[in-house]
């Protein structure tokens, strides 16, 4: 990730924890659901509730983990203000933004591909649980920073990530099944495939 | 961090997909967020923002916690003053047994005799009643009686029975005539000094039992200068009638007083003792501390 953390501070201000962490809020907020024209409020509630208790303070949680939870607490608040968006259009809503850095048309194509179908693998995970698998997998959070920043015991870390690991594959290998239906059904078999020994 | 599980992404038994999937959540944000323009209008909110935990905050959260005391305080009042309130069932058998002690001043009958009393003392009232002569047995009153539980006055026997209340307002002074104390099987000082001071301060009696009560108490000590053996049975009868009665105090006090008046300064001597280590502070404790040190 691109956010670059002060070093060797035993506590931080609002304002330099935005400007550090700012794109990973932004980031994790978009994957936890938050639709895009909520993502800018979203990102200023989680650092005014930061500044709020006082910037971050060193402790056992990391200061990712710490805004990874207010990010979750803002993510609830977001959906509490537009409930009725959420109704009508389910938690796919934040699936049209993302990254754009393709040199060109079949690259961009690709890789919004692969953000799309990273976002639906995720949206198969409870908000709290796929907080735990974000924190963990890929902001590189250990599981005794992420208990301290949500208040869990260390178990319950274990036990959350246990079940994401298991539904994020399972979608995944699911998904690339129907995939592959699909292509027989409108390619025939790959040639491969007729030789393939199970 | 040790006991951590593996990452998928170090792990060798992960699906290319998946791999590919995380390697590209891990190296790229998903939006692209400017962060300059949070950052300024982050500025602009965190005008007049309050940073941690501000004194308003701090005080909002005292309120709130001293309205939560305050709650549980008035519920532990209620349910002390419902608990306080729900009349209590009377204290033993005996008590439930014990005459009623609605107008007082009536004569105590021998079937009104508490049923713990023993026979000999029924034995000895009953031919009292049926008698016009004084007994020959009757003991006089400045001996010790040791088996005679309760008094009977002659003149007061022989008023119609009547509401203690009328009765009150008809002779407001009650007094026996002067030939009582002949006529009085005197109180059991014995039996009375073997029973130890009972300090309580439950309220077991009705308050129509208090009121009762405390009419025998005035009464008492209306008796006291002039009749202090009189007094005394009464004091007894009254120790009988409300063992926990709400008066118990100013009983003993009573009876101080009048085991002093009676000369009995003996035993008034030890009931002042006793009466003084129950209620130290009580109004009456300048007049028995006097009768204890003599």
């Amino acid at each position: 990730m691109s956010h670059d953390p002060p070093e060797g501070c035993p506590s931080i201000d609002s304002e330099t924890l935005f400007r550090s962490y700012g794109a990973f809020v932004a980031s994790f907020l978009h994957r936890l659901g938050v639709r895009a024209a909520d993502l800018d409020d979203a990102v200023q509630d989680v650092f005014m509730a930061a500044h709020r208790k006082g910037g971050y303070r060193s402790g056992a949680a990391s200061p990712t983990t710490f805004l990874g939870r207010l990010a979750l607490d803002a993510r609830r608040s977001v959906r509490r203000r537009n409930l009725r968006f959420w109704k009508a259009h389910g938690e796919s809503a934040a699936s049209a933004v993302g990254g754009t850095d393709a040199s060109g048309p079949e690259q961009a194509l690709i890789l919004r591909q692969t953000t799309d179908q990273l976002q639906a693998a995720l949206e198969e995970l409870e908000p709290e649980v796929r907080a735990v698998f974000l924190l963990f997998e890929l902001e590189g959070e250990s599981c005794k920073a992420i208990a301290a920043a949500f208040g869990l015991k260390i178990g319950t870390v274990y036990s959350r990530l246990h079940h994401a690991r298991t539904t994020f594959q399972a979608y995944l290998a699911q998904a690339e099944r129907r995939e592959q239906k699909a292509l027989l059904r409108h390619h025939g078999p790959r040639p491969d495939a007729l030789t393939r020994k199970y | 961090m040790d006991h951590d599980p593996t990452r998928l992404l170090e792990s060798t038994e992960l699906s290319p997909t998946v791999r590919a999937l995380l390697e590209r959540g891990r190296a790229r944000p998903a939006v692209d967020y400017d962060v300059a323009a949070g950052v300024a209008r982050f500025h602009v909110s965190l005008e007049g923002a309050p940073s941690g935990q501000s004194l308003t905050r701090r005080l909002w959260n005292f309120s709130k916690a001293a309205k939560l005391a305050l709650f549980l305080v008035a519920c532990l009042s209620l349910v002390a003053t419902l608990f306080l309130i729900t009349p209590s069932p009377p204290a033993s058998p005996q008590a439930r047994a014990a005459p009623s002690t609605r107008g007082f001043p009536q004569p105590f009958p021998a079937q009104t005799a508490p049923a713990a009393d023993s026979g000999e003392a029924s034995a000895r009232v009953r031919p009292a009643l049926s008698s016009a002569e004084p007994q020959p047995s009757t003991t006089p009153a400045a001996e010790p009686l040791h088996n005679a539980p309760a008094v009977r006055v002659r003149a007061v026997k022989r008023g119609p029975p009547a509401p203690a209340a009328r009765r009150s307002h008809q002779r407001p002074n009650v007094a026996p005539p002067p030939a009582l104390p002949d006529r009085v099987v005197a109180a059991p000082p014995l039996a009375v000094a073997s029973r130890p001071v009972e300090v309580t301060s439950d309220v077991s009696q009705s308050s129509v039992d208090s009121i009762d009560e405390l009419r025998a108490i005035a009464q008492a000590r209306r008796l006291m200068a002039n009749e202090p053996q009189t007094a005394l049975a009464l004091l007894e009868r009254l120790t009988r009638a409300h063992p926990k009665g709400y008066f118990v105090e100013e009983r003993e006090a009573l009876r101080v007083l009048a085991l002093s008046a009676a000369g009995r300064s003996d035993q008034a001597e030890r009931y002042a003792e006793s009466f003084l280590r129950a209620y130290p502070n009580s109004p009456f404790a300048d007049r028995i501390r006097t009768i204890a040190e003599h």
